[in-house]
């Protein structure tokens, strides 16, 4: 009675922050932050001086237009060539079943590449009738030591 | 003095289940990980009946456009335009095809151009037994229209066709 009279004061509720979530929000967050990172190296690279050189024997005795032919050779069989021109032009060639093109380039192309290892470039030709999956072998015997062959037309395989 | 020698017993409660912070969590995995999805950036359809050469190279397929040589046509996916392979040969029809084709592509190659890509890749796909004869043919009529990176479709030797 005295209660209602004098009218009792509700006590405030006072709101809770509810944290868990937010620091499981976070935590995620930063997770994928540190993921996604990625910590870059400064590396300092100091070029020479230019200098001018002349070009010697040990450089003019590289290989020109390295390149890499297939012919149909006997039934069944087709002709792996590499030859390059340049001071001392040769030419070294093995027949090849078509599955094992792949073999016999790579062994044919480790041939050049220990008597010229700093050679980088290779053209690719194919005689115009043989098959595409030839090509795709050639690129894939000859990819551990040439990455970015050059194709070269028909011609020039048709006509050697 | 009271003496409380039957102490009460806290009654433990049913164990509950916090799904608040799962589902915070599960939330913010799912928009990264559809933040971090690339839907369809490198896919070819290969034609039926085509038997795509096979190759030894780990490397995978980039998105871009595709070229597709079946029944001596050639598909060109920019434009959906389809060229019989006789206007590959002649001298005086690449020409008039490196014309055609340089404005469809224009486009496409503009944005390349824009994005400061170096190269301009398109995707080659072509039956294993295809000549040598029409694939070059083919390669050097769109590396003049400017793709200059011709990517050749092929499947890994230990894929089942």
């Amino acid at each position: 009675m005295i209660d209602e009279i004098l009218g009792s004061r509700k006590k405030r509720h006072v709101q809770d922050l509810n944290i868990v979530p937010i620091l499981d929000m976070l935590t995620t967050v930063i997770f994928f932050l540190l993921m996604s990172t990625s910590f870059i190296e400064y590396t300092k690279l100091t070029l020479p001086p230019a200098s001018t050189v002349t070009a010697s024997g040990s450089n003019a005795s590289h290989p020109l237009n390295p390149k890499l032919i297939l012919r149909p050779g006997s039934p069944g069989k087709v002709i792996v060539i590499v030859s390059w021109s340049g001071l001392k032009p040769d030419q070294i060639s093995s027949p090849s079943e078509p599955e094992r093109i792949v073999e016999t380039v790579r062994d044919l192309l480790k041939r050049f590449s220990v008597q010229y290892p700093a050679e980088k470039t290779l053209q690719i030709s194919l005689s115009r009738t043989l098959p595409y999956q030839n090509l795709i072998s050639a690129m894939d015997g000859a990819r551990d030591l040439i990455p970015d062959p050059v194709l070269a037309s028909y011609t020039e395989a048709d006509s050697k | 003095m009271s003496l409380d020698l039957f102490p009460k017993r806290h009654r433990k409660g049913p164990l509950e289940l916090q799904l608040t912070a799962m589902i915070d969590v599960f939330s913010m995995i799912v928009i990264f990980l559809i933040f971090g999805t690339v839907f369809g950036a490198a896919d070819i359809v290969i034609p039926s009946g085509m038997q795509i050469p096979k190759s030894l190279s780990k490397e995978g397929i980039e998105s871009a456009p595709r070229i597709a040589i079946l029944n001596n046509q050639v598909t060109f996916s920019l434009n959906d335009s389809t060229v019989p392979l006789s206007e590959f040969r002649s001298y005086e029809s690449r020409e008039n095809l490196v014309r055609k084709l340089t404005q469809s592509a224009a486009a496409y190659l503009e944005k390349q151009k824009e994005a400061k890509k170096p190269v301009s890749p398109l995707n080659l796909v072509a039956d294993q037994s295809t000549s040598y004869q029409d694939i070059f043919d083919v390669v050097v009529v769109f590396r003049r229209i400017g793709f200059n990176s011709i990517l050749f479709v092929a499947m890994g030797q230990g894929v089942k066709q």
